[in-house]
């Protein structure tokens, strides 16, 4: 498998090269469409203008396409947090998920009133939110 | 210095200029014989790198679960062995042919490999209580999906090189940025299960537990307990799949009977997660009428026909998720979700019910993390 892949690499890699030579190439044309267009060669100058742009486009879609990675997930640890709640009074505790917890599994006794809370949910920690466009 | 270069091949008639304009054509007719090839290598690049980190997120999980073992019955024996062979479990479906009675072949093969999984289970953890055992199991589900995706992936990358076939190549590259993200949280859930957290499918079932705590339950179907309570003068009968392990339980054959039991007096509500569409909230809830349950179609069978035999109204609460939220850690939102579906169900009790009838409140999903 590593092998495959870095046979593939290979080949990725001699045509980036054959990309850039592209490049290379389309620059020198634009700049003999430069040169003739002020030697006067009007006809000659748009050949090698259009001629030169073809070229770098081409060449830089390609180094482009290359470049371009799809978006793999990667993991990340996720913190978990219990969320626990008195039935008599209002007190609401959330801390860092123990092994063993679970919802509607009796907790730590309440601070305040002595009587033992309820565990009432169990989440991810939330990710600081980022700007998304509304639709 | 490429000024200077570009001097010397401005001129046509030059030999430099001859090799470059040669130069020049050739390198079209590359691209334009050979771009669908280096797509592919682009593509099979791109696949390449997938298939290493589904065999990672097969390969942690796996570990996940040969390290839930070893904690429960020590390090005397290796049981990694016998988790590989889980792995590669296969499950044969029936023949649909001749589709008449094809329900009832199906819930065999589940019965069949459901005792068969619960059987290896016992042999490869020896003395595990049921929490443990049904979080195991969950654990083991989860390596063995990714077990397969991470196979189906891989047989169509080497199948498209080995035959440099733009079809075989294109179609696995095009699907693969969601396989990845379901992958990704299947990895997620492989810990969730080892630890007895919430998952996204539990949203259901937290809401069934919500309205059966302090009340005694019963187990009236497999892995289904059912509490017996009353609001606003109705009675109400709350099932969910028994708890915190990873349960998800027989809610047809449970349902079948209550409905049997209460015949025409009788309301079903049923509160599961439910699939969101992109640009919509995670953790929103709304209502509709039909079943909400998932899974292979069994369990909504019996349940649509003991409704319709006795004309009872299926009513159900979605809360809605991504796929990928639905098998990871429970989201925050999701949770919030789990108030406002809770309201929702008394809301429905109170108007799709008159005092004396009975409603059937049923949370549907994975509970594993949530008791009764």
């Amino acid at each position: 498998m590593a092998s495959s892949g870095r046979t593939i690499s290979f080949m990725l890699l001699v045509f980036i090269a054959s990309a850039l030579i592209m490049l290379f190439l389309a620059a020198q044309s634009l700049f003999t469409a430069y040169e003739s267009y002020y030697q006067g060669q009007t006809e000659q100058a748009l050949y090698y203008f259009i001629y030169g742009v073809i070229g770098i486009a081409l060449a830089t879609y390609t180094v482009l396409q290359f470049r371009k990675r799809m978006s793999l997930p990667t993991m990340k640890e996720l913190e978990i947090i219990t969320v626990t709640e008195c039935q008599k009074c209002d007190f609401k505790n959330i801390r860092k998920f123990v092994k063993g917890d679970f919802v509607m599994k009796e907790a730590d006794d309440c601070p305040k009133c002595k009587k033992p809370t309820l565990i009432t949910a169990i989440y991810q920690k939330p990710e600081p939110k980022k700007k998304a466009a509304k639709l | 210095m490429t000024f200077s270069i570009f001097m010397q091949v401005e001129a046509d008639s030059s030999p430099f200029g001859y090799i470059f304009n040669i130069l020049y054509l050739l390198f079209f007719l590359i691209y334009m014989l050979y771009g669908q090839k280096i797509q592919m290598w682009t593509m099979l690049r791109e696949i390449n790198s997938a298939v290493g980190k589904l065999k990672k997120f097969k390969d942690d999980s796996r570990n996940v679960a040969i390290s839930v073992i070893k904690e429960t019955i020590g390090t005397k024996t290796d049981p990694t062995p016998r988790v590989d062979q889980y792995l590669e479990y296969f499950t044969t479906f029936p023949s649909n042919l001749d589709p008449a009675g094809i329900v009832s072949k199906l819930e065999h093969i589940i019965d069949v490999r459901d005792t068969r999984f619960k059987d290896e289970i016992k042999i490869i953890a020896p003395g595990i209580d049921e929490t443990k055992a049904s979080n195991l199991e969950g654990v083991l589900e989860v390596a063995l999906a990714l077990n397969y995706v991470y196979r189906v992936v891989r047989h169509f990358y080497l199948l498209g090189k080995k035959m440099m076939s733009y079809l075989l190549i294109m179609q696995i590259q095009m699907q693969l940025p969601i396989l990845m993200q379901q992958a990704k949280a299947y990895a997620g859930a492989a810990k969730a299960f080892a630890y007895g957290q919430p998952i996204g499918d539990g949203a259901g079932a937290m809401v069934a537990a919500k309205l059966m705590h302090g009340k005694k339950h019963r187990e009236i179907a497999k892995d289904i307990v059912a509490t017996q309570t009353a609001i606003d003068g109705r009675k109400v009968f709350v099932l969910k799949a028994k708890g915190p392990g990873a349960n998800i339980g027989k809610y047809g054959v449970a349902i079948q009977k209550l409905i049997k039991r209460n015949k025409k007096k009788a309301t079903v509500i049923m509160i599961d997660a439910g699939l969101k569409f992109e640009g919509e909230k995670t953790g929103s809830t709304v209502e509709g009428v039909g079943t909400a349950i998932g899974g292979i179609g069994i369990d909504q069978f019996k349940i649509e026909e003991a409704a319709s035999k006795f004309k009872i109204p299926l009513n159900s609460v979605v809360i809605r998720m991504s796929i990928a939220e639905s098998v990871a850690p429970m989201k925050k939102e999701i949770a919030e979700g789990v108030n406002e579906a809770l309201a929702k169900v008394r809301r429905l009790i109170k108007e799709r019910t008159k005092k004396g009838d009975v409603a059937i409140v049923v949370g549907v999903g994975n509970t594993v993390g949530i008791g009764q």
